[in-house]
C-alpha cells in the first residue's frame, strides 16, 4: 500500500513537473513575437509615430515608375494586311475613305512608330476596316456596337459613316477638324486591335490619349488623334 | 579709585550688553536666513515637480494630436511647433524665483534645479531639431515632380535636370543636410540613367539603349528608398529625444 501511494505520488510529480517545463517552454516561444506585435512606444515619455509627419513617402508614390517603350528602330519591323468593305448605304467617297485609312495607319506620328506597315489587300487580310451605315453598325455586335459609334469588334474595324461625316459634338466643341477626327477614329479603333483598352485624360489641358473616348468626351483634355508616347505598345507584336 | 572702579564696571555692563544684543540678531538672522533658504528650497522644489507634470501632460497631448486621423499632417506640425515653445518656456521658468535670489547658491536643490534646468533646454534644442527636419523634409519633397511621366525620353530628361536644380537651390537646416544630400545624389543619379537613355536612343545604339533602361529602374529604386532614408534620420533625432527626455524625467523623481 505505502509503495503504491509513494508511485502515485512520483507519477503525479513528473505530470506536474512536465506541465510546468511546458508552460515555461511556450512562453519564452511566444513572448518574443507578442513583443513584436505591439511595438512600444510610450505616448508620455516619448514622440510616437512622428515618422507619420513626414512626406517623402507620398511624394515618392506621385512619382510614376518609368514605363519605357522601345522605340521603333529596336523593334523588329512587321507588316499587318487589310482590306477595305462596306455595309448599308454608303454616300461617303470610298477613293477619299480607302486613301485616307491608308496613311492613317503608316503615318510617322501614328502606330507605325511600332516599326509596322499596314498594306491593302483586295480581300481578307490581318483585319478588315469597313465603312458602314449607322444603322448597320449593331448587326456586326449587338452589345459591342451602337448606331452612335464606331466600333472594333475581333478582326473587324467598323467605322460608322455618321461619324466619318460629320465627327461629333465633343470633337467639334473642343476645336478639332474633320479630317484630325478622322485620323483619330482609324487609330483609336486600330489600337483597339492592337491590344489596347480605353483610357482616361490625365488632366486639365493635357493631350487626349488615343484611347480616350475623345468622340464622346474630352474629359478636358486637347483632341489628339495620334497615340502618346506612353501607348505605343501592342499584344499583337 | 572708586570713580575708576565704577567706571570699568559700568564699560563691562555696556560690553555685555553689546555682545548679547549682537548675539540675539545674529540669531535673529540665521533663523530669518534658515526660514527663507528653506521654503525657497521647497519653492524648487514645486517649480522641478511642476515642469515635470507639464511636459508629461503636453508631450502626451502632441502625441494624441500626432496619433489622430482627423488633423491634416499641416495641422499636426504647426501643434509640434507650438510644443516646441511650451517646452523652450517650461526650460526659461523651472526655478525661475530661486535663481534670481541672492540664497540660489546655497540652497540644498540648487544643483538639482540646475540639472533640471540644462535637461530641460537639451529637450527643448532636440524637439526643435525634429521640428525643424520635418519642416525642411516637407520642403524638399515639394520640389519632386508630381504625376505619371508619360512623356518623351528627353522631356524626362529636362523634367529631372530641372528638379536636381530646384534641389541644389534649396536651403534647409543643419539637420536636413544629409537628407538633401542623399535625395539629391538620388535625383541626379536618376536624370542621368535618363540622359544615357536619350544619348542611346539618339545614336540608336541598342546595347546602350537596353543597359540604360536597366539602369533607368535601377536609379528609380535608389531614389524610392530615400523615404526610407529620411525615416532614419528622423529615428535618430527622435532616439535623442527620448534619451534627454527620459534623462530629465529621471531627475526630477530622484
Ligand atoms: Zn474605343
Amino acid at each position: 500500500m505505502g509503495n503504491q501511494k509513494t508511485n502515485t505520488f512520483r507519477h503525479m510529480r513528473t505530470v506536474f513537473s512536465s506541465v510546468i517545463l511546458a508552460t515555461v517552454a511556450l512562453y519564452s516561444i511566444l513572448t518574443p513575437f507578442s513583443a513584436a506585435a505591439s511595438p512600444s512606444c510610450d505616448p508620455t515619455g516619448s514622440l510616437c509615430q512622428i515618422d507619420t509627419l513626414l512626406s517623402l513617402g507620398d511624394s515618392m508614390q506621385q512619382i510614376g515608375a518609368p514605363s519605357i517603350s522601345d522605340p521603333s528602330w529596336l523593334k523588329p519591323h512587321v507588316t499587318f494586311t487589310y482590306s477595305i468593305a462596306t455595309k448599308g448605304n454608303i454616300t461617303a467617297d470610298m477613293t477619299e475613305f480607302r486613301q485616307l485609312v491608308n496613311q492613317t495607319l503608316n503615318d510617322a506620328r501614328g502606330w507605325s512608330r511600332l516599326n509596322l506597315t499596314f498594306n491593302e489587300v483586295a480581300s481578307g487580310g490581318n483585319l478588315t476596316i469597313y465603312l458602314a451605315e449607322a444603322l448597320q453598325m449593331t448587326s456586326f455586335s449587338a452589345n459591342g456596337c451602337s448606331t452612335s459609334w464606331s466600333c472594333t469588334v475581333g478582326n473587324t474595324i467598323i467605322i460608322n459613316q455618321d461619324r466619318w461625316l460629320a465627327a461629333t459634338d465633343s470633337w467639334n466643341g473642343g476645336g478639332g477638324n474633320l479630317r484630325d477626327y478622322r485620323n483619330m477614329v482609324v487609330n483609336h479603333e486600330t489600337g483597339h486591335w492592337l491590344g489596347h483598352n480605353h483610357l482616361h485624360c490625365s488632366g486639365p489641358g493635357q493631350l487626349a490619349p488615343i484611347m480616350q473616348q475623345q468622340s464622346i468626351d474630352l474629359e478636358g483634355c486637347k483632341v489628339n488623334p495620334w497615340p502618346l508616347d506612353s501607348e505605343l505598345w501592342s499584344t499583337r507584336l | 579709585m572708586m570713580r575708576y572702579q565704577k567706571k570699568r564696571r559700568m564699560s563691562r555692563q555696556k560690553t555685555t550688553i553689546l555682545v548679547i544684543g549682537i548675539i540675539i540678531v545674529a540669531c535673529a538672522g540665521i533663523v530669518l536666513k534658515f526660514g527663507i533658504v528653506s521654503a525657497a528650497d521647497n519653492n524648487a522644489k514645486t517649480s522641478i515637480t511642476t515642469a515635470s507634470a507639464n511636459l508629461v501632460t503636453f508631450t502626451t497631448g502632441i502625441n494624441g494630436v500626432i496619433a489622430s486621423t482627423d488633423v491634416p499632417n499641416d495641422q499636426k506640425v504647426i501643434k509640434l511647433q507650438a510644443y516646441v515653445s511650451q517646452v523652450k518656456t517650461l526650460a526659461d521658468t523651472i526655478c525661475r524665483d530661486q535663481r534670481s535670489t541672492i540664497y540660489y547658491d546655497v540652497l540644498p536643490i540648487h544643483n538639482t534645479c540646475e540639472k533640471a534646468h540644462s535637461q530641460l533646454v537639451d529637450i527643448g534644442t532636440s524637439s526643435a531639431a525634429i521640428y525643424s527636419y520635418i519642416t525642411d523634409e516637407i520642403v524638399l519633397s515639394a520640389l519632386l515632380p508630381k504625376g505619371s511621366t508619360s512623356n518623351g525620353l528627353s522631356d524626362t530628361y529636362d523634367l529631372w535636370n530641372r528638379t536636381s536644380s530646384l534641389l541644389s537651390a534649396a536651403k534647409v537646416g543643419e539637420e536636413a543636410n544629409n537628407i538633401k544630400s542623399s535625395l539629391q545624389k538620388a535625383v541626379d543619379g536618376y536624370r542621368d540613367a535618363w540622359k544615357s537613355l536619350v544619348d542611346a536612343n539618339s545614336k540608336q545604339d541598342s546595347s546602350g539603349f537596353n543597359a540604360a533602361k536597366t539602369a533607368v529602374q535601377a536609379a528609380y529604386s535608389s531614389l524610392q528608398s530615400q523615404k526610407d532614408v529620411s525615416i532614419t534620420q528622423l529615428d535618430a533625432l527622435d532616439t535623442l529625444f527620448t534619451s534627454k527626455y527620459s534623462a530629465f524625467i529621471s531627475t526630477t523623481k530622484g
